[in-house]
């Protein structure tokens, strides 16, 4: 029974495969297209939605100081379930620049004849880890809301910053002109 | 009946397959994968005339042509990570490493398996064993080679997304036919056959459409040019994630 059940499981892993590998998005190679789409939102996380100031002025607990002294629980259920949604999604930035980081790495490192499999198995294993802690602190967020732990705000504007860091580093050869090249090349194809 | 006609359908196709592979230059291209459907189409055209005229000399002849045939697979295994990874050092590495380790695994099963089972006496259980046993290893290299593609995102063309189509979908369907089969004995010896038959005539209406011309696979863009930095890029990867790994978990325990 145990020899059967293994190999069903090794022949439907194999079809499973195979549906998911026809139906992969066919994207126009990591080199121009989803290069200029990462800078591009990495640009517009950091001009518009991500600056410390305006991170801490959403989340500030004497916004919610404020609504409690009105004394309506209404409002204040109606204000708590507004910022929940607004911290669940700043994490799911945070996972989308962490794999956004990831692809980066992946389609450079697959060109290099000398790549490390030591490094690179080490390397998923830590995407992997992040990943995961990004999905905790989705949970920990969906669960007891974004004023559940005092000094989160600055917590999470900072954490936001450093991604997008990380993320700028990752692309820092990508120049704008050398951008408006890949755009336009990417835009051939 | 049936099988009468599938069979024939499958020589036709077979036929059809190595001639557009002939007419679009693709013989060269993809030696092994034509191979194997050369063979399969000279040991198929033979043996329908000798399953009418001869059936004892075309029982013989069919387990020679499944045995070889069965080996000649492996060429479409090795095929499609030729075709597949040639572009992309890295990512060809990572593969072969894997392939590797998954061949490494398949030897130990095997030793420790033959260790335990000795009833091997039949020709025919034999021939059943070593295609699951074989099949096992292929399918196993094909999932690992799938991963790999899917985790480095290449992409490819036609032909051999076809190739890898046609051939996996076979080898997936025969290897949970075979398992069937292995469980539920004679009772499931017809539906066996039939599955066999129509997951094999799929393939080759698969190849014939995807192999009836030459199709590129992408040229793929590099985004480093040089080629000597693999460590600092690696390294600086590292940097990153362990960085947000430690805000992150920061957050996590205010």
């Amino acid at each position: 029974m145990i020899q059967l059940i293994s190999f069903l499981l090794i022949g439907a892993l194999l079809l499973v495969s195979l549906y998911s590998f026809m139906r992969r998005e066919q994207r126009a190679e990591g080199g121009s297209g989803a290069l200029v789409e990462a800078r591009q939102a990495l640009n517009t996380l950091q001009a518009g939605l991500l600056p410390p100031e305006l991170v801490g002025r959403i989340f500030a607990r004497e916004d919610l100081e404020y609504v409690d002294s009105e004394g309506s629980k209404e409002i204040r259920e109606l204000f708590l379930d507004e910022r929940k949604k607004i911290a669940l999604s700043w994490v799911a930035r945070v996972r989308k620049q962490v794999h956004s980081l990831r692809r980066f790495h992946l389609r450079s490192a697959r060109f290099y004849a000398q790549l490390s499999v030591q490094t690179e198995l080490a390397l998923a294993v830590d995407f992997a880890t992040l990943l995961f802690e990004c999905r905790a602190l989705q949970v920990f967020m969906y669960v007891r809301g974004p004023y559940a732990v005092p000094r989160m705000v600055g917590s999470t504007a900072a954490t936001a910053t450093r991604v997008c860091k990380i993320s700028e580093q990752s692309l820092a050869f990508l120049t704008p002109a050398y951008a408006g090249r890949m755009g336009n090349r990417a835009a051939r194809l | 009946m049936l099988s009468l006609i599938i069979w024939s359908c499958g020589i036709a196709l077979e036929a059809l397959i190595v001639y557009r592979g002939f007419r679009a230059g693709l013989l060269t291209k993809y030696s092994n994968f034509y191979t194997y459907i050369f063979v399969l189409l000279v040991s198929d055209g033979l043996g329908l005339p000798l399953y009418f005229k001869n059936p004892k000399l075309y029982e013989s002849w069919s387990w020679f042509g499944g045995f070889v045939i069965l080996f000649l697979g492996c060429g479409i295994i090795l095929e499609i990570f030729r075709q597949v990874l040639s572009a992309y050092a890295g990512a060809e590495k990572i593969a072969r490493f894997a392939g590797f380790v998954i061949l490494g695994a398949v030897l130990c099963f095997a030793i420790v398996y033959h260790y335990f089972v000795t009833d091997l006496s039949a020709a025919k259980a034999l021939f059943f064993r070593l295609q699951r046993d074989f099949l096992t290893a292929q399918a196993i290299l094909l999932f690992g080679l799938l991963q790999v593609i899917s985790y480095y995102g290449i992409t490819m063309g036609r032909n051999l997304k076809g190739m890898i189509l046609g051939y996996g979908q076979t080898l997936g369907v025969t290897l949970i036919a075979l398992a069937l089969r292995a469980f539920f004995g004679a009772r499931f010896e017809q539906a066996w056959g039939l599955s066999q038959q129509i997951s094999y005539l799929a393939a080759l209406a698969i190849w014939l459409v995807a192999l009836w011309s030459y199709c590129a696979n992408p040229e793929p863009e590099a985004t480093i040019a040089a080629d000597g930095d693999y460590e600092a890029l690696a390294a600086r990867t590292r940097n990153m994630v362990g960085s947000a790994s430690t805000e992150l978990i920061k957050v996590n325990r205010l």
